[in-house]
């Protein structure tokens, strides 16, 4: 009998699923639910059995009908809503408010998204910074010549200042966590500069920072491979060179191939196929002696890089202005 | 640094295909900048002054392709005498002045030769005369800045190194420009005045066709008041690039023995005196301790041993491990990691394999005033909202008395940082509105900063603007009142108001406490039918009062909502239910007779 049911709702709901046309359904429901419908002979059957299976069996009987019922009405529905659809449905529809991110914080979160999964949590730090975080603590030393490539923006001189860089905020973390921890960091950075349609004064820059027991540069190498492989595609290239950085050593800095000519080189790349992404490297031993961190025993690896150039490219946006002087217009 | 291959070759074999060279510079941390007519151009390295010569470029090169480096010849000087009778520095000036030696030579200026005339040319320095053109060319091999003084302008025959007096006049080399000096500076005087600063030579003392015996000198000085100075008096030459630098002044001998063998060579020079070095304190030499296990603990490669200690000894490094004693063109050089890096560099990063960070993933630590703003982001979004991001730094026409300035900015116009999100929102929202843009719903999540006695302070803010030609107040209460029943919690914006726009801020920070963890807006459809009924109500100014009053009179009274609002009456649509029990008209009855003598 069970099975008899189970074949029954399979059958009728077979049936009606390669149903095409309105008679069909009719004829199917008659066949089924109607008085003398196969369901209603197999209802006859019911008192014959023992209580207990009684039970059991009415349940699926009922089972089988609202299946069959749910199914004959659905179809029913749905055809008739096609039936009633003549209208151009390439009229605009009636708008609604979209609400976007600033493409800054869309790429972030994208960012974000994929160190997270990493392991990676996100930290922030303040904009305004002593000479003490945005400096010292990242081994640049008053009179340091790295200094000259930084030009600050003072709110008092020497010793108070927008921050240069998001490093700082690496600086804040060493000083806030025991290690093992690993830390991402978007945030706004300030510099001296004119502006103009590639460069301004008020940037963005993506940090990162990791620091525990035996972490390696081949794992700086796997994780920002791993992340151009998920932001970019899984055919950009990445290259590993020497750079020098004061905060960091030995010093990497990474590159990506060029995407406009393929690694070929053309006027973007300056002819050399690449593209520099980042700066990163190990952090230097100086940085951990400044927080009472044995850099025998620990190690670590930072990087940063900038946001606004990467967001620029892939929203096709060609002056960082834009991004904040109400020239940016939102499409959707 | 601009780098002649031809000139280059004559210090080291060069690979036939330049793109092999510039491929392996860049890699061990001198990248290629572009390519030039017969040279290419590699970009400066901060912490490697060695690097700003030619023959440091080229001891570089014979390292990574394991060749040797044929160093250009050399005279040696005269002996020095102890007492320097050409050089004296005051006891003002010590700190400045790291090691100054010269010495005097006769000397027959004429034209140089055409393969040097056409040398500094390739490299972009102009020829002068056969004593100028050694002295550029010396630098160029060396990276050690020479200068040379027409000995009979210098009056005493001797150089005083001093600070400046506040004010004091220099006339440079360069025809016409004066310099006004302060405390600061260094000057090179003779017995009457400065006949150069470190960066730059004198006018007056400057070598012409008529000088028949010069004075050279080479000098390393306090890096960091080079930098300063240089800054100050905005004076950028191939010298002041160097001198920035962590020179290191063994090499002073070095560059002055080869402009004596080339003054030799080409200006037939004789020396006329013994050397005067001031050099009170000589550096000792840098010896680490390594251990080569350093290698793969930072870098995750094995390296054996032996090929490290090879990389070592091929960049000049003296290796007994664990001790390593480093050159003393290598200035950049201080500790184990340094050596780390060398030894990788030159292996090669693309050997270094990409390894997953191992160990206990961290536990997850987002700071809450991270999560707060992507929390704000995506309910505002969703309620139709804009992101932007406008400038911190506004036009001074903002400011107010908390405001906190910029003691140097860019645009003298906009020196003030922004107290409030508002200038920036409500300026944004005009141009959108000035695009045609029919409705404006923005929202920016941003610091502001504040300046109260001297201290600075900056707090995370959240401003939302609304503008349209028939902005209503409404909706931008809108926006707020469903933001707040999203967060859960009551929010207190400042509004502002200004032809066709709103703005409201309200400050993050503060909010942070208050949010609950968890709200929850949503609830299973009742299976009792409620029971929905309109009211009229005088309008007394306070609707959240009337509403609060009206929900007092009974827990039956489910939801008010506002239909519609007339001079002063309100429409009020009134939902009964209770989730127990279908209600009826007499469980209604009592609350509308309450209700009665609220109306």
């Amino acid at each position: 009998m069970r099975e008899k049911l189970q074949n029954l709702k399979n059958e009728a709901l077979a049936q009606i699923i390669q149903a095409t046309n309105p008679e069909e359904l009719e004829n199917l429901r008659t066949h089924y639910l109607g008085k003398k419908g196969a369901l209603a002979e197999a209802a006859k059957e019911l008192p014959k059995l023992t209580p207990e299976e009684r039970s059991e069996i009415g349940q699926l009987f009922n089972d089988a009908k609202t299946a069959i019922t749910d199914a004959l009405n659905s179809k029913l529905e749905i055809r008739n809503l096609k039936l009633e659809i003549k209208e151009d449905l390439t009229l605009p529809g009636t708008p609604i408010a979209v609400g976007l991110p600033h493409p800054i914080s869309a790429v972030a979160e994208e960012m974000n998204d994929i160190f997270q999964s990493l392991g990676f949590s996100v930290a922030d730090g303040p904009e305004i910074e002593n000479d003490e975080f945005n400096y010292n603590r990242l081994n640049l030393p008053p009179d340091h010549p790295a200094r000259n490539l930084q030009d600050s923006l003072y709110l008092r001189e020497p010793d108070v200042l927008l921050r240069t860089h998001t490093s700082s905020v690496e600086a804040h973390i060493l000083a806030d966590h025991q290690p093992p921890y690993r830390f991402v960091f978007p945030g706004k950075s300030y510099r001296y500069e004119n502006v103009n349609a590639s460069n301004h004064m008020m940037f963005y820059q993506y940090q990162g920072v990791a620091v525990g027991e035996g972490i390696t540069l081949a794992n700086l190498k796997w994780t920002l491979d791993t992340f151009v492989k998920k932001f970019f595609g899984p055919n950009r290239k990445t290259r590993f060179r020497c750079k020098y950085y004061p905060e960091v050593e030995p010093g990497v800095g990474v590159d990506t191939d060029c995407e406009f000519c393929k690694g070929r080189g053309c006027a973007v790349c300056k002819n050399r196929g690449w593209i520099e992404m980042l700066g990163a490297g190990m952090i230097h031993p100086n940085m951990f002696k400044k927080v009472g961190l044995d850099p025998r025993k620990y190690s670590g690896f930072a990087w940063g890089m900038g946001l606004d150039r990467i967001v620029m490219t892939r929203y096709g946006l060609r002056d960082i202005r834009a991004l904040y002087n109400g020239d940016l217009i939102y499409k959707i | 640094m601009i780098v002649p291959l031809k000139w280059l070759s004559e210090y080291v074999k060069l690979p036939t295909r330049v793109s092999d060279l510039t491929d392996k510079l860049t890699s061990v941390g001198h990248m290629l900048d572009k390519t030039i007519a017969n040279g290419i151009d590699l970009e400066l390295r901060g912490n490697r002054p060695d690097m700003l010569g030619l023959v440091g470029v080229a001891r570089e090169v014979a390292a990574i392709f394991n060749t040797r480096l044929q160093s250009p010849p050399t005279t040696p000087l005269p002996k020095t005498d102890k007492k320097s009778p050409l050089v004296n520095v005051d006891q003002s000036a010590s700190d400045l002045v790291t090691r100054y030696t010269g010495f005097t030579l006769a000397v027959k200026v004429r034209p140089s030769p055409s393969w040097l005339v056409e040398r500094l040319a390739a490299w972009g320095v102009p020829a002068i005369n056969n004593v100028v053109d050694i002295t550029n060319y010396v630098m160029i091999e060396t990276g050690q800045p020479l200068h040379a003084f027409a000995l009979d302008q210098l009056s005493g025959r001797r150089l005083i190194l001093r600070r400046a007096k506040k004010g004091e006049k220099f006339h440079t080399i360069h025809q016409g420009q004066v310099l006004y000096l302060t405390s600061e500076d260094l000057v090179i005087c003779d017995a009457e005045k400065p006949q150069a600063l470190t960066m730059i030579g004198g006018l007056h003392s400057k070598v012409t066709d008529h000088t028949t015996e010069i004075l050279l000198e080479s000098a390393v000085y306090n890096q960091a008041n080079c930098r300063r100075c240089a800054r100050r008096l905005k004076i950028t030459t191939d010298a002041s690039t160097r001198h920035e630098k962590l020179l290191h002044p063994a090499q002073v001998i070095w560059a002055l023995e080869r402009a004596y063998y080339l003054l030799q060579e080409l200006a037939s020079a004789k020396s006329t005196s013994l050397v005067s070095d001031y050099y009170p304190q000589t550096p000792s030499q840098v010896v680490i301790n390594f251990d080569p296990a350093e290698v793969v603990r930072l870098g995750g490669i094995n390296i054996p041993p032996s090929e490290i200690s090879g990389i070592l000894a091929r960049l000049e490094f003296q290796v007994a491990l664990p001790k390593v004693t480093v050159p003393s063109f290598r200035t950049d050089i201080e500790q184990s990691a340094d050596l780390v890096e060398e030894v990788l560099r030159l292996h090669g990063y693309d050997r270094i394999p990409s390894t997953p960070l191992s160990g206990a993933i961290p536990a997850p630590q987002t700071y809450p005033s991270y999560s707060i703003q992507e929390k704000l982001r995506r309910h505002l979004i969703s309620l139709g909202l804009n992101e932007v991001i406008t400038l911190p730094i506004i036009s001074n026409r903002f400011a107010t008395p908390a405001s906190a300035r910029l003691v140097n900015p860019p645009d003298p116009d906009a020196a003030v940082l922004r107290t409030s999100l508002m200038p920036g929102l409500s300026q944004y929202a005009t141009r959108w509105l000035n695009f045609n843009q029919p409705r404006v719903a923005i929202f920016e999540i941003g610091k502001v900063f504040c300046k109260s006695k001297s201290k600075f302070s900056e707090s995370l803010m959240l401003g939302i603007g609304v503008a349209s030609l028939k902005v209503r107040l409404q909706d931008l209460t809108g926006v707020i009142q469903k933001l707040a029943a999203l967060l859960g919690t009551a929010l207190k914006p400042q509004i502002t108001a200004q032809k066709n726009i709103f703005c409201a801020e309200i400050n993050v920070d503060q909010l942070l406490p208050q949010l609950p963890r968890f709200t929850n807006p949503y609830s299973i459809i009742s299976q009792f039918p409620p029971i929905i009924e309109d009211i009229n109500v005088a309008y007394t100014g306070n609707y959240a009062a009337i509403v609060a009053r009206i929900k007092k009179i009974s827990s039956l009274i489910n939801q008010i909502e506002l239909i519609d609002k007339f001079e002063n009456k309100l429409t009020l649509r009134l939902t009964y239910h209770d989730p127990k029990k279908q209600l009826s008209s007499t469980d209604i009855a009592p609350i509308r007779q309450k209700l009665e003598s609220l109306i």
